[in-house]
């Protein structure tokens, strides 16, 4: 029954993130360009993907959708890195989420709180 | 392909089982993801991890691998999804229907040759009701099938068979495939056309612009 439950909400979860997912990467890359391993703790971190490995097909996605590109950078720990930065076209659809997710967040927000 | 030499076999192992779960999905973008996950482990191990917790963190190959499967091959547009058949594949399907249904159509109906025989009438000589010898003119009309067959079906079958061919090749294979047995339709309709004429133009069409439209693999 608990894991029923559990299995239940991960859905949800999963679900509830599939949409949302590549505009909050392009979100943390948005001021300043950053490496596979500081972008998947950060999501991780947040609780946005379960596993740091699954950032790589939602990159690769990205990549071919001309969301972000990526190059290699030297860090400042003298080691070239991949970082991955977001196209004119990422930024752009970014600024459009942030106006389709206030409204509809808010929304949601009002009728989960039981507004009518 | 992967160079996973010098690895502790815990990571080695990792990449190597996140290779052979991702083989169904295109070249480039199963590349793009080991790569990513490569690059990942040189990283965290440069920062100190151990290969356990890298292994951890990463998590499950199959649910990555699963992921990948789920949302598909990256298109032009990602969130886009082609169920069924894909453009390319339906004019392939087309293709070949044109190519048989003309092929039996030309051996079958359309009459190839044509004999005429002509005799001298002896019924109206003999008679004498009228001085002009009349000609009795027999034109015989006989199709590919009548003359040929059946060592006609071995070459008529060629055509068809190119055109099938494309809609047996799967992931990587579709691309050359598709594109080398259109090139050998193309010789093969140039060929038939000295003797039938452009009948498999209609096939040869569909066959060239699959070629162009969204197929089932990605181009990246």
């Amino acid at each position: 029954m608990l894991s029923c439950m559990v299995s239940e909400r991960e859905r949800i979860a999963t679900n509830l993130r599939k949409g949302i997912l590549e505009y909050c990467v392009l979100a943390l890359l948005n001021h300043e360009p950053r490496y596979g391993v500081d972008l998947s703790r950060r999501l991780t971190a947040r609780g946005l993907i379960a596993s740091e490995g699954t950032l790589y097909p939602l990159l690769s996605r990205m990549r071919a959708a001309g969301l972000v590109d990526s190059e290699w950078l030297e860090s400042e720990a003298g080691r070239p890195r991949r970082y991955y930065v977001p196209t004119e076209r990422g930024r752009s659809q970014l600024e459009e989420f942030q106006t389709v997710w206030a409204p509809l967040r808010d929304a949601v927000d009002g009728l989960m709180k039981g507004a009518s | 392909m992967t160079t996973t030499s010098g690895l502790p076999p815990v990571l080695r192992r990792h990449l190597e089982e996140l290779e052979r779960l991702l083989a169904p999905q295109p070249f480039d973008y199963r590349r793009e993801v080991l790569d990513g996950v490569r690059e990942h482990i040189a990283e965290a191990l440069a920062e100190g991890a151990t290969p356990a917790e890298i292994v951890v963190r990463l998590g499950d190959p199959a649910s990555l691998a699963a992921q990948a499967g789920e949302q598909g091959a990256p298109e032009a547009e990602p969130s886009r999804t082609r169920p069924g058949m894909s453009p390319a594949r339906v004019l392939q399907l087309v293709a070949a229907a044109l190519a048989l249904g003309v092929t039996v159509f030309v051996i079958l109906v359309t009459p190839a040759y044509t004999t005429v025989t002509t005799s001298m009438s002896s019924a109206h000589e003999a008679s004498g009701e009228s001085p002009a010898p009349d000609l009795d003119v027999v034109v015989t009309q006989e199709t590919v099938w009548m003359l040929n067959a059946p060592y006609i079906l071995i070459f008529a079958a060629i055509p068809t068979l190119l055109a099938l061919v494309p809609l047996l090749a799967r992931g990587r294979a579709w691309r050359p495939v598709s594109i080398t047995s259109t090139a050998l339709l193309v010789v093969v309709a140039t060929a038939f056309s000295a003797s039938f004429g452009w009948f498999l133009a209609p096939a040869l069409l569909a066959a060239v612009i699959a070629l162009v439209v969204p197929g089932p693999v990605s181009r990246s």
